[in-house]
């Protein structure tokens, strides 16, 4: 049952992930990610990453998920008026993907895994919060800069569109 | 979980290996879960609308059913089958068949987390209090959609209205019990509840200054979230019509309805777990009908929100995200560093 | 249930991935990766509490058709193609859904998606914040998510003065 489980989340992985680049309608692809994100939480839970799934299913689809269907509405475009993609685009296009996926096959599949047995972590949770009080303090602080510089980055958005309505008004 | 394994092990003499008897451990569990939740949201309906009723004056439903129309809600459930669906020729099909389901699933599984009796759970995480917060923003994906597919001004607004309030919302939410967590070190829920053994001063909401302030944001943001009178933006039928299921007819709308009392119970319930003790009595250590008492004190919050949304004005949506930005994040920061604070000093002169 | 990682699923996948180990570990002997597996007995902890999830969806899933296919069994089936149109207050529509979005939604959604992302790391710190006090690095703990809030309330405060909280 396990493995029937791990191919129902494989398959729903990427048969949404494919939608999601194949489909013509970028809003039909937006809520196909719903379903590629949730099939990569419930693999990360396969392998006992609880922390990991819930996260996925909390930051990916309650939060990055919300923000890609706001910006997909707000510039909503007919369908009619996507610009085609020629012949021409496509191959390079086609070069590209074949390059990359070489490159990443060759890197994951030149590696040498070293199948170790380990415990499970029974409290995933408490792991996390003990590796951040001690090994990784300096990223878990680097990580709120971060965060910070998005949020200023988000108000200089939105003063930029008030520049925009003054020159408006004025002309 | 293990009370029903043992029952279907011991009384029905069920032979099950390990597989077999999570299966169906978890199946009846589950099963139970959705009667119970599905029982409770359509016994809501008929408390809103009578204490809607006493509020204003009136007596509500009073023809179906003997005593004071108790069976209006059955008879809305028939009524409701009857009816004809209607897909708008506009509207995108597949996304407005999917949206109630989506929304309906997300309402469900929170459920599986919610401890109500002692091992009377269906999945005893260990990340519980966070799997709930979790699986419950699925929803604002739904009503996106459902706004979308509806192909309605109304609709759309109502949904891009409903999500920024869920979304707003749900930190305040994620934050007001961050303070509880510290305080249990455990985001299991049955940790949560036994933690708070021990009389009505044990409670989580009633331990600290801290913790009630924490609680009453949490109160505040949970009528938020399941987008309830005062905060009824996304709903407001003056402007509105109706939201984002204004498209929505028969079945496919029952869905939508069911799916907002049975989140309106949802955070009651949580609330009773990581706030008010869960099972545990005001006094005292012992456990009696713990299934009970929960249900109470759920029922208890769940009649205070009632009567909120019928007795305030809706507020501005301006308003209402200023009380969340501006009052309730900073004051839940605070409720963190004062609770941080507190937990440290009791602790050096416990020690 | 016994979930072992050792499985078929895991192992065919592993199989695709190494293709040729000599050549592996010349070319790429930086480039380790560990897999971990669990034993068996360790990896039913997980399954006892993801399986009943599983079958919540499932149940949910098949109410969900079951209301929708009798709805649609007992219903009356009798469409229109006035019935059929959008509703916009009985008059004809007008225009389509091509509305634009005020730019303060996609603000709050990526606010919403900061602090989240706050919250997920503040959840491990809350777990592990009493047991801290046994070692008696409490006050280490407490300032360490005081900066980490700090920075993110500075924020806040710049978002603030710059008026992108106003909702007008």
């Amino acid at each position: 049952m396990g493995d029937m489980v791990f191919y129902l989340f494989a398959l729903m992985t990427v048969l949404s992930g494919f939608f999601v680049v194949f489909s013509k309608n970028i809003v039909h692809a937006g809520f196909s990610l719903m379903f590629t994100l949730f099939g990569v939480a419930g693999l990360f839970a396969m392998l006992g990453a609880d922390f990991l799934a819930i996260t996925q299913t909390m930051v990916y689809i309650g939060g990055v998920l919300v923000l890609v269907l706001f910006v997909v509405m707000m510039t909503r475009i007919p369908a009619q008026n996507l610009p085609k993609s020629s012949f021409n685009r496509k191959i390079p296009a086609g070069i590209f993907s074949v390059l990359i996926f070489a490159i990443v096959f060759k890197v994951i599949g030149g590696t040498e895994w070293n199948v170790l047995p380990v415990d499970a972590p029974e409290a995933t949770i408490s792991m996390i919060g003990q590796k951040l009080l001690t090994e990784f303090i300096f990223p878990f602080e680097y990580a709120s800069i971060v965060l910070l510089l998005a949020m200023i980055g988000a108000a200089i958005l939105i003063r930029e569109r008030k520049i925009d309505d003054d020159e408006e008004v004025q002309s | 979980m293990e009370i029903i394994t043992k029952l279907l092990t011991e009384t029905f003499g069920l032979q099950l290996d390990n597989t077999g008897q999570l299966v169906a451990g978890g199946l009846t569990m589950a099963l139970i879960m959705a009667l119970v939740m599905a029982t409770c949201a359509i016994v809501w309906t008929w408390a809103e609308r009578k204490v809607a009723g006493f509020i204003q004056s009136r007596y509500g439903p009073m023809r179906v059913g003997k005593y004071h129309g108790a069976l209006q809600p059955v008879a809305d459930m028939v009524k409701i089958l009857g009816k004809e669906d209607i897909i708008p020729d506009d509207a995108d099909k597949p996304l407005f068949v999917l949206a109630p389901i989506i929304i309906f699933i997300a309402s469900l599984l929170p459920w599986a987390a919610v401890p109500f009796a002692p091992g009377f759970i269906a999945s005893d995480m260990d990340l519980g209090l966070f799997y709930i917060f979790a699986v419950s923003s699925g929803a604002i994906v739904g009503i996106l959609m459902a706004g979308w597919a509806s192909n309605n001004k109304w609709a759309l607004y109502g949904a891009a209205r409903g999500a920024a309030q869920m979304v707003s919302y749900e930190i305040p939410l994620a934050l007001a019990t961050i303070p509880v967590v510290m305080r249990t070190g455990s985001l299991n829920m049955n940790d949560i509840v036994i933690g708070q053994q021990g009389g009505i001063f044990h409670w989580n909401a009633f331990h600290d200054p801290f913790l009630f302030v924490a609680f009453m944001i949490y109160f505040i943001s949970s009528i938020a979230e399941v987008n309830r009178g005062p905060f009824d933006m996304p709903e407001t039928e003056s402007e509105l019509v109706a939201g984002y299921h204004t498209e929505y007819t028969g079945m496919r709308f029952a869905l939508f309805f069911l799916s907002e009392y049975a989140n309106l119970f949802l955070v009651s319930c949580i609330a009773t777990a990581v706030f008010l003790g869960g099972w545990n009595l005001p006094v005292g250590n012992a456990v009696v009908l713990p299934g009970l008492v929960f249900l109470a004190k759920a029922v208890l919050l769940v009649l205070i929100q009632i009567w909120i949304r019928w007795t305030l004005p809706r507020l501005r949506v301006d308003q209402l995200m200023h009380v969340c930005w501006k009052v309730l994040i900073p004051l839940s920061l605070l409720c963190l560093l004062g609770s941080g604070i507190l937990l440290m000093v009791s602790g050096e002169i416990a020690a | 249930m016994v979930v072992d990682r050792r499985d078929f699923s895991v192992n065919f996948l592993i199989a695709l991935l190494i293709t040729n180990k000599e050549l592996a570990s010349r070319k790429y002997a930086r480039l380790r990766v560990i897999y971990i597996w669990f034993d068996a007995g360790e990896a039913a902890f997980m399954a006892e509490q993801f399986v009943p999830l599983l079958l919540v969806i499932s149940l949910a899933l098949i109410f969900a058709l079951l209301f929708l296919g009798l709805s649609y069994w007992l219903g009356p089936k009798k469409a229109s193609k006035l019935k059929k149109t959008v509703y916009e207050c009985g008059i004809p529509v007008r225009g389509g859904i091509e509305i634009r979005f005020f730019i303060r939604f996609f603000l709050v959604a990526l606010l919403f998606l900061l602090f989240d992302l706050e919250a997920v790391f503040i959840y491990p710190w809350a777990v592990m914040y009493q047991s801290m006090l046994d070692g008696g690095r409490m006050i280490f703990a407490l300032s360490e998510m005081g900066v980490f809030v700090g920075i993110l309330v500075v924020g806040l405060v710049y978002v603030w003065k710059k008026g992108a909280l106003e909702w007008q």
